[in-house]
């Protein structure tokens, strides 16, 4: 009778401590933006002041805090890496939808959006931000580095806009206008879908993202 | 002369022994939680939970003991778009709070002579609590510490005459100080209703 009154209670109390199951946790990506607020207000909305943007094709960078890591992703077809390229068309198409004109590096944009993975980094429960870019970092080194944050082991898709209009009266600093952190990619299934549908939330919720 | 007092204390031992028909009762139960507080966190009922208590019998009528539970109240929201200065955030929520008391007891038995055995409690003693949200892989907890009390009525019920096992079934009440100013909950509240198994030790 002890024995299974012993077994009755760590049985109970297993049941008791109990958590969401994995698959259930992951079927919505977090979709998180934030803006700057001293370009983004009730007074002045810089995006009104844009036209041009650059934004990269056929890669996305690939930051991670373990050592060696850093790369560049390319579609694989039948890999895990399949999301590069409908990635870049669907931001491409939203930043467009919003009145803005895709071009080429060379030709002076107003504005460049990046786009990179990052591993290892967190995002959503601290987030914290420098305003300006200065130095030279990975993938996007010629417009700055991307955001850096205390660590833990998730990997983050990160949507960024960076002011380059505006680089000499700040400073010649590249200013952090937007950013955009959807995760998580290393844990959820049909990787490709989820990131499309997240990559449109993160513009639905940010309606100030508009040239007009 | 020696002799007589022992005698006189055995005879008075024996008697209450013969007054209260169990020394001792320890209990095993499945709990329910129904939560009256901070429903927007956790608002459905819970049956994941656990009691395990120990009871002294002073008198036929009087009994103390201790009693620890375990509980695990749970609840989901869907995909919402949570706005804030400077940003925004979508995301499902799971919510999940973890409570677990450790309190002192006293209960009075209306009666001990039946097979029913009701009773009444007052319980008082420490909780612990962990509010903790899930979204995707990502978590954030608050733990904190407070009083709790809980009156209790319920009844035992011995299986056969003369059986010390039994079964229990009771209703209470908690009302605990704890709360958590990180995810804006108030002092928790909560009916709780218990079934499970004692075994009465004579």
């Amino acid at each position: 009778m002890k024995k299974l009154t012993g077994i009755l209670i760590i049985a109970g109390l297993i049941g008791c401590a109990r958590e969401p199951e994995v698959a259930d946790l992951v079927k919505y990506m977090v979709v998180q933006t934030a803006y700057n607020q001293e370009e983004v207000n009730e007074d002045e909305n810089i995006f009104t002041d844009y036209s041009t943007f650059v934004l990269r094709e056929d890669t996305l960078g690939f930051v991670s805090t373990y050592a060696g890591s850093d790369t560049i992703l390319v579609d694989e077809p039948g890999t895990r890496i399949n999301f590069v390229n409908s990635t870049i068309e669907r931001v491409a198409e939203q930043v467009t939808d919003r009145g803005f004109t895709r071009v080429e590096a060379e030709e002076n944009p107003d504005f460049v959006v990046k786009i990179v993975v990052l591993e290892n980094f967190s995002f959503f429960q601290t987030v914290s931000y420098p305003s300006y870019y200065s130095g030279y970092y990975g993938y996007y080194g010629y417009y700055g580095p991307i955001v850096s944050t205390y660590s833990s082991n998730f990997v983050t898709m990160v949507i960024e806009v960076d002011d380059i209009k505006h680089y000499a009266e700040n400073g010649n600093k590249y200013k952090v206008i937007w950013t955009a952190n959807i995760g998580d990619l290393l844990t959820t299934d049909d990787r490709q879908n989820k990131i499309l549908v997240a990559v449109d939330k993160a513009f639905e919720q940010s309606p100030y993202f508009s040239k007009n | 002369m020696i002799r007589v007092y022992v005698i006189i204390f055995l005879v008075g031992c024996s008697l209450v022994v013969k007054a209260q028909e169990y020394n001792t009762a320890f209990h095993l139960g499945w709990n329910t939680m129904v939560p009256f507080s901070d429903k927007d966190f956790t608002g459905s009922t819970s049956s994941a939970g656990l009691r395990l208590g120990y009871t002294k019998f002073v008198t036929e009528k009087f009994g103390f003991g201790f009693e620890a539970g375990y509980s695990t109240l749970d609840d989901y929201v869907p995909p919402t778009t949570y706005e804030y200065p400077g940003g925004a955030i979508t995301t499902d929520i799971y919510n999940y709070l973890y409570y677990f008391t450790v309190m002192a007891n006293g209960q009075y038995y209306f009666t001990q002579g039946g097979r029913f055995i009701p009773y009444a409690s007052l319980g008082m003693g420490v909780a612990f609590s962990e509010y903790k949200i899930f979204y995707n892989v990502y978590q954030e907890s608050d733990n904190n510490t407070g009083f709790v009390i809980r009156p209790e009525i319920g009844t035992l019920f011995r299986v056969k005459e003369y059986s010390s096992f039994g079964l229990k079934a009771a209703l209470g009440f908690d009302y605990a100080t704890n709360k958590s100013d990180y995810f804006e909950t108030k002092n928790l509240a909560a009916l709780n209703f218990q079934i499970g198994i004692v075994f009465l030790n004579r």
